[in-house]
């Protein structure tokens, strides 16, 4: 009976003790998360920001660990606003739970979001959670303004808007169409360019010649702006308006081409034959083009010769062998009068006809065949004939006895 | 004119007939492929240098030892001719058939007439079958075909060949008409044609220097005067007409016979002449060589008619 009471006596304490571990279990543990909510700091620089629809988003997070001990904690974006994506990404991986050690260094991560294309105007909020293994937590609460007015125009704009180039050049410019608004934009492409040029837009990936694009909100596109001025352009500089128009704006990029000035002669004839007959002594008349081939008027263009000695050469309609002008692009017709010398032999020979101007010149050799008059065979013939009938006399004055 | 044909057929027989005849044929198919056979060792290094008018090559390129068939036939051709006329008209009068032919009811001139053509068509034959037998030689050695204009110039050539031996016919049966015997008058047409092939530049160099003295020779003026003298004299001779016609008319970068001067030359080509304007030069010396043909034949006619025919 003693040795029962004893034992009663015993589990009494035992069970006191217990409960008094217990309770002071409890209190310690009431009393750690108390210390470590103020353990876990979770923060950004700049935890409003204004954004674009389309825009993607990197945040840089950082947290801070004070409760004296090392810990993982957990992170996640615990609201988004509706249809926005985002995920947190720390080192190279997309994480959810990060090792924040105890003490001065911060452990980093990075908020990616991914901004809706289509967005009214307002504020959002998206919340990040950490939660230590402790219980600690931590939330960071961003904002985003969404301001059509900051979101701004869409832009137009050209990488090197002023070109130059000789007539007959194509230029090309690379020209970027960006829609900054907050909705799809279709913009139909045109340019201001004077009748004669050729202005087209193409897609800077592509070959398809476009009048009008699509774009997204937020989106930008390269398109390659092709001008080909007229070949007879003349020297001088040209503004070529082209704009984006869409439903609510008018994008303009101005674009301006500077045709230098080209200088060129040619020398040659109507059927473009360069060689024809003479006869020694005789005046043979060739018909020469003189042609301003380049895109600027050429003034007092002498027609000059290189014939071989004892040739002259005249030309019709000038004075002092000299053309007054040639507007660019046009033809002048000269003919000049060839007079091979009185004892050039049988055979080619190769006369030169040029034409200069102080700046350019051009020139055409001529193969001048020198025939001989058939007048010297007639002769010939004639006195073949003279002979003849001298025999026929002969015959009639001694035959037939 | 009955009497002309019967005359002329009998001549042209006696022509193909006679030994005489055969021995000029071979002695002239011997040179005239010798002369080929001598273009054809030089016609490849020719060739290379030239390739325009390769088959015309053939009759104008010498061998290393052997002439050109050009000048073998301008050397050989007066042969042909005095050979066909020497002892025309003398030999049948040494032989006492002259009078019997005219006693024929033909006109006299019927004689001399059939005779000169019965000649001139053997020449005629003679040399176009010669050039055409060469040439199909040198095809079959070359196998190159000629050219039309090729063709046109080697027909040229011919016709001035036959024109050139008939002129030296004409002239052989005027000295059988004058000459009693056929050796004076053979000797005669041989020493001529000897004459004018070998000495005839001689002679003409030697008055030529004697009009224009190389010691007074101090102006361009004089000497181009000297060389006109010396061609204008040197073309006097049948022979040397003939070469200077085939060569322009053979070689078609041949510009002109003349002296050339530089100022001429200056702004010049090389380049071809076509055979209309190649004609053009040279029908100065056809017209030559027919009139001296006709005119040597009009003498020789003249003289036969006038002389008086007996027997003896």
């Amino acid at each position: 009976m003693k040795k029962t009471a004893g034992k009663r006596w015993g589990y009494k304490r035992i069970l006191f003790s217990v409960l008094s571990i217990v309770i002071i279990l409890t209190m310690f543990a009431a009393m750690i998360p108390a210390f470590a909510a103020g353990g876990l700091e979770l923060s950004t620089d700049y935890p409003g920001i204004a954004v674009k629809p389309g825009d993607n988003l990197n945040i840089p997070i950082e947290i801070s660990n004070t409760s004296g001990m090392g810990m993982n904690v957990n992170l996640e974006l615990a609201s988004l606003p509706e249809n926005w994506e985002g995920y947190i990404q720390g080192g190279n991986f997309q994480v959810h739970t990060i090792y924040v050690k105890s003490g001065n260094d911060e452990a980093s991560a990075t908020v990616h979001l991914t901004v809706p294309k289509e967005l009214s105007e307002g504020t959002y909020a998206a919340e990040v959670r950490a939660s230590g293994d402790n219980g600690a937590q931590s939330n960071l609460k961003l904002t985003f303004e969404v301001n059509s007015k900051k979101a701004g125009a869409g832009s137009f704009t050209s990488e090197y808007p002023k070109q130059e180039g000789a007539s007959g050049t194509s230029f090309s410019f690379s020209t970027t169409l960006i829609n900054n608004g907050l909705t799809p934009k279709s913009y139909s492409l045109s340019s201001d360019a004077p009748a004669g040029w050729k202005v087209s837009f193409k897609p800077s990936s592509d070959t398809t010649s476009i009048a009008g694009i699509d774009l997204e909100s937020g989106e930008s596109k390269g398109i390659t702006v092709s001008v080909d001025p007229p070949e007879d352009i003349a020297a001088g500089t040209y503004d070529i308006s082209c704009s984006a128009v869409s439903a609510d704006e008018t994008l303009k990029t101005d674009l301006q081409v500077v045709i230098t000035g080209t200088y060129g002669l040619q020398v040659t004839t109507p059927d473009g034959r360069l060689s024809f007959d003479a006869h020694a002594n005789k005046t043979t008349d060739v018909t020469l083009n003189v042609v301003n081939t380049g895109n600027v008027d050429l003034e007092n263009v002498s027609i000059n010769s290189s014939a071989p000695s004892g040739w002259t050469v005249t030309y019709s309609n000038l004075e002092n062998n000299v053309i007054e002008s040639i507007p660019a692009g046009t033809t002048t017709e000269v003919i000049a009068h060839v007079q091979p010398g009185k004892d050039a032999i049988t055979g080619d020979y190769i006369a030169s006809f040029s034409a200069s101007s102080t700046e350019t010149k051009g020139s055409a050799d001529f193969r001048v065949s020198v025939k001989t008059s058939t007048l010297w065979g007639i002769v010939a013939i004639l006195i073949i004939l003279a002979t003849a009938g001298g025999l026929g006399y002969v015959f009639r004055k001694y035959g037939r006895r | 004119m009955s009497g002309f044909m019967a005359l002329y057929r009998k001549e042209m027989a006696d022509h193909i007939r006679s030994r005489r005849f055969l021995i000029v044929l071979v002695l002239i198919a011997l040179t005239s492929y010798a002369g080929i056979y001598g273009a054809l060792t030089n016609l490849s290094s020719a060739v290379a240098e030239d390739q325009n008018f390769i088959f015309l090559k053939l009759f104008t390129l010498s061998g290393n030892s052997i002439p050109s068939f050009t000048s073998f036939i301008a050397l050989l051709g007066p042969f042909v001719g005095l050979t066909l006329g020497f002892d025309a008209i003398n030999s049948e009068r040494s032989e006492g058939t002259l009078n019997r032919l005219v006693a024929q009811p033909i006109h006299r001139d019927t004689v001399i007439n059939g005779k000169f053509m019965a000649g001139a068509t053997i020449i005629f034959i003679m040399v176009f079958a010669m050039g055409i037998l060469t040439g199909a030689a040198g095809l079959l050695a070359t196998g190159i075909l000629p050219q039309s204009e090729e063709i046109g110039r080697l027909f040229v050539f011919l016709l001035f060949t036959a024109v050139y031996i008939c002129f030296w016919l004409a002239l052989s049966i005027w000295f059988s008409v004058i000459c009693r015997h056929a050796a004076t008058s053979a000797m005669l047409g041989i020493a001529l044609w000897i004459f004018f092939a070998l000495f005839m530049t001689l002679v003409v160099n030697i008055i030529t220097q004697f009009l224009y003295p190389a010691e007074q020779m101090s102006t361009m003026g004089q000497l181009v005067d000297y060389y006109e003298c010396q061609m204008g004299l040197n073309r006097l001779s049948p022979y040397y007409l003939y070469s200077e016609a085939v060569s322009t008319i053979m070689n078609p970068s041949v510009r002109s016979m003349n002296v050339i001067l530089p100022q001429q030359l200056s702004g010049a080509i090389a380049g071809y002449l076509s055979l209309g304007q190649s004609l053009l030069l040279v029908w100065p010396h056809l017209t030559g060589l027919l009139a001296a043909t006709a005119v040597i034949f009009a003498a020789s006619y003249i003289s036969f008619m006038r002389r008086e025919i007996r027997s003896r």
